[in-house]
């Protein structure tokens, strides 16, 4: 029966399956999860996204606060963004403080924001050295399959380009901000990042898009993050199995491929929200 | 198939049930009233509250009539049972941790359902096998990795399932050699690596074929 | 403060922009804002067998509100604990930072832990716990956009994703709420009314949430805050208990889709039903 040996070998079940060019969910091993997009859904949030990337799906909504910028940086903003992957989204999490895991992938998230300079801190500030913006994007895993990091990029940039920010200025007077809650301005997004992960199992097959059970039994994973002007902002290979010049070019050209793609279906959704 | 070579579990019987008696079953929900005691009789999945049978679960309503009983049976069917390990139920597990006075094992597969999650499983020494206890080396029994179909004894401390594998059909199913190929059971007590020819020790179950 | 470590730290300290601003003031009428009556349910949407991981899970909306509950188990009991015949039902309430107009914080608050609580008491009851011994089930629910009455839609949430996880139970439980404001008796109220000061100097007012045993006709929980008098108090919870009952056919209904979408095999239309599943995913 399948699932007996699924459970009692797994690597070996895998290993038959990738002999015939195949994977257990029936995908190619270059073939990425049907990917939806919901935008906006979260009310309460500046601006919000639900991605669905085959059976995970994430959520990110970002909340907008006003806050005091540094004294080395007055010109500047905040982004801080978070990733929680709850108990709720798979049996391998328990309760408490955020697993490795999350932690990895949040900074990860940071890297990502700050290396493709998506939203430039410069737009958040209101007053030089007395007022900006800090925009929170926590990024919530609701159901855990596999290849959270590129669900997580894909939430985060879709939930930017939906984050409207009233309109706050500084009454001279008294020095205090006013919020205009009917004046409502889109923030300026200057990239738009996308992640596209690789799976390695047994050395030499690479496939994409790896799931929950592919991401176990990978000897290697490799993440490459791209620009719309085909820049690599960001590759993240946490060890495993060393790759080859040529396989690392493979990895880069198809996320340059998938990339566009993504940039495309959240364009589409956007328009289809405001419309 | 090899991992469960017990009687058919409740959802086959179920199968076989329905595709007989063609009457298109109703899915009930937890709480949901069926029928007067004085009518049916409560199956599983249902419990008796005040006179009425009531649904425990969300599945298939299912009437079956029993030779010499007058009511018939009413029971309400979901695949998917809450599984855990009960006791005398077969249990598939893998070996984690080996010493000399007992075996450590994860519960994989309770009767044919796979566990979403293991639950943690102990053989003693003197559960290993059924005659020439004393003599038993739990190193020439077990060894981690090894895939083991073992019996639910007694639910255990609070820690672990105690689980036993002294039946003839029970004791290690599966087991990679040294050199990593799937060996092949010679006897009760050996099995083969196909690649070297060496030997290993092992409590083989006795492998029975199914018909299927 | 202290400083926690673990997650991409923030300012110091930093103010909702809806502090500056002015407060959209609420217009009195006989008529609720969405135009509902006060003893109206808002559409609800409730759909079981969201979360792949997980044994049972569950979505619900309730206007606004969205509320996400997933149930894993009966697994073994995390923390060593002494020998028990009876299962146990744990229970994790969480609100999304971005639930609410002001963020919330990533630790758990002491209005989580209370709402978990009351959700576990509302659930235990209705679970057959001697049915799985020394193994626990657990319930983790996360309110992802609060428009009121968040608790009451965990509660009916979290029993959808018990029966989905096919965990046994004498009933399933819907929750509900009602907000008395004065002499008016608003039913499943949005964060709005929630937070109204209307009829605040009144004799009546306050908040009552309910879990109810539907098909038993049993309250399993019942919290109450603010100050009613005994009669008012008597007849929001009997309002409660309506609007629970309006809630439980939806339960009902959402039950028996996800039943036959998740076996398929024990249905006589299976092989009907499993070409026009597959139909529907290509």
């Amino acid at each position: 029966m399948a699932a007996d040996f699924k459970t009692a070998q797994p690597v070996e079940y895998y290993r038959r399956f990738l002999k015939e060019d195949v994977r257990p969910d029936g995908r190619e091993l270059g073939e990425i999860r049907h990917t939806t997009l919901n935008i906006g859904s979260i009310t309460t949030a500046e601006g919000s996204a639900l991605v669905k990337l085959g059976n995970t799906t994430v959520i990110c909504g970002i909340k907008a606060e006003l806050c005091n910028p540094t004294a080395e940086e007055p010109k500047k903003g905040f982004v801080v963004p978070n990733v929680d992957l709850p108990p709720l989204c798979s049996p391998r999490f328990r309760p408490g403080p955020p697993s490795e895991q999350a932690q990895v992938v949040s900074q990860l998230m940071a890297d990502i924001i700050e290396n493709s300079g998506v939203v430039a801190l410069e737009d958040l500030c209101i007053v030089e050295g007395k007022l900006c913006w800090v925009l929170y994007c926590d990024m919530m895993c609701l159901d855990y399959d596999g290849n959270v990091v590129d669900t997580c990029v894909i939430s985060l940039l879709a939930a930017l380009k939906n984050v409207l920010l009233p309109e706050v200025t500084v009454n001279e007077e008294t020095g205090s901000p006013v919020t205009d809650v009917e004046k409502k301005l889109p923030l300026n997004i200057r990239k738009c990042p996308v992640a596209t992960t690789f799976g390695v199992f047994d050395d030499h097959y690479l496939f994409t898009d790896p799931t929950n059970e592919e991401e176990c039994l990978a000897t290697g994973v490799l993440t490459v993050v791209t620009t719309e002007d085909n820049k690599i902002c960001c590759m993240h290979k946490p060890g495993g199995t060393a790759l080859s010049e040529s396989r690392l070019q493979d990895c880069i050209n198809r996320a340059l491929t998938r990339a566009e793609e993504v940039r495309k279906l959240i364009d589409e959704t956007i328009n289809s929200v405001e419309r | 198939m090899i991992f469960c070579s017990d009687t058919p579990h409740l959802p086959e019987v179920a199968v076989t049930i329905l595709s007989t008696n063609m009457a298109a079953p109703r899915v009930c929900v937890p709480g949901e009233r069926l029928f007067s005691t004085a009518d049916c009789e409560a199956g599983p999945g249902t419990y008796v509250h005040h006179g009425y049978i009531y649904s425990c679960l969300a599945g298939y309503m299912h009437k079956r009539k029993t030779e010499g009983k007058e009511l018939s049976i009413v029971e309400v069917i979901r695949q998917k049972e809450d599984a855990v390990p009960r006791i005398g139920s077969i249990v598939t597990a893998k070996v984690t941790s080996v010493s000399g006075r007992m075996c450590k094992c994860a519960i994989t597969c309770v009767e044919r359902t796979t566990l979403r999650e293991p639950f943690r499983g102990l053989i003693r020494k003197e559960d290993v096998r059924a005659t020439e206890k004393d003599r038993v080396e739990m190193y020439k029994c077990f060894r981690p990795g090894d895939i083991v179909l073992a019996r639910v004894l007694s639910l255990g401390d609070a820690n672990c399932y105690l689980l036993s594998t002294a039946e003839n059909e029970l004791g290690v199913v599966l087991a990679l050699s040294e050199a990593g190929a799937q060996m092949v059971p010679v006897s009760w007590c050996d099995m083969q690596c196909p690649k070297t020819g060496s030997k290993e020790f092992r409590k083989v179950a006795k492998v029975q074929l199914q018909q299927e | 403060m202290p400083t926690d470590s673990r997650r991409v730290p923030g300012p110091q300290d930093s103010r909702s922009p809806h502090w500056y601003g002015k407060h959209a003031t609420r217009q009195e009428g006989d008529t609720r804002p969405d135009g509902r009556g006060d003893h109206d349910l808002r559409p609800v949407y409730l759909h079981a067998g969201v979360v792949s991981q997980a044994t049972g899970s569950a979505y619900i909306e309730m206007g606004q509100t969205k509320v996400i509950a997933a149930v894993y188990g009966p697994r073994e009991i995390a923390r060593r604990e002494e020998f028990t015949m009876k299962g146990r039902l744990c229970c994790e309430l969480k609100f999304a930072t971005f639930a609410c107009r002001r963020r919330r914080q990533h630790i758990q608050d002491n209005q989580e832990k209370d709402g978990a609580l009351i959700v576990l008491q509302a659930l235990e009851p209705a679970v057959c716990l001697d049915r799985f011994p020394k193994s626990q089930v657990d319930v983790y629910i996360t309110v992802l956009q609060d428009d009121g009455s968040a608790l009451a839609a965990a509660i009916t949430c979290a029993a959808a994703g018990l029966a989905d996880a096919g965990v046994m139970m004498y009933d399933i439980v819907a929750g509900c709420s009602v907000r008395q404001c004065g002499e008016r008796q608003l039913l499943d109220p949005s964060v709005g009314e929630e937070l109204s000061q209307e009829g605040e100097s009144a004799e009546d007012h306050g908040m009552v949430t309910v879990g109810l045993l539907p098909s038993l006709n049993q309250v399993s929980a019942l919290t109450l805050d603010g100050h009613l008098q005994q009669q008012t108090a008597v007849q929001a919870v009997k309002t409660c208990i309506g609007g629970c009952q309006g809630i439980y056919p939806i339960l009902k209904d959402c039950l028996v889709t996800s039943t036959r979408k998740k076996i398929p095999a024990l249905d006589p239309k299976s092989s009907h039903a499993s070409t026009e599943g597959q139909n529907g995913q290509t």
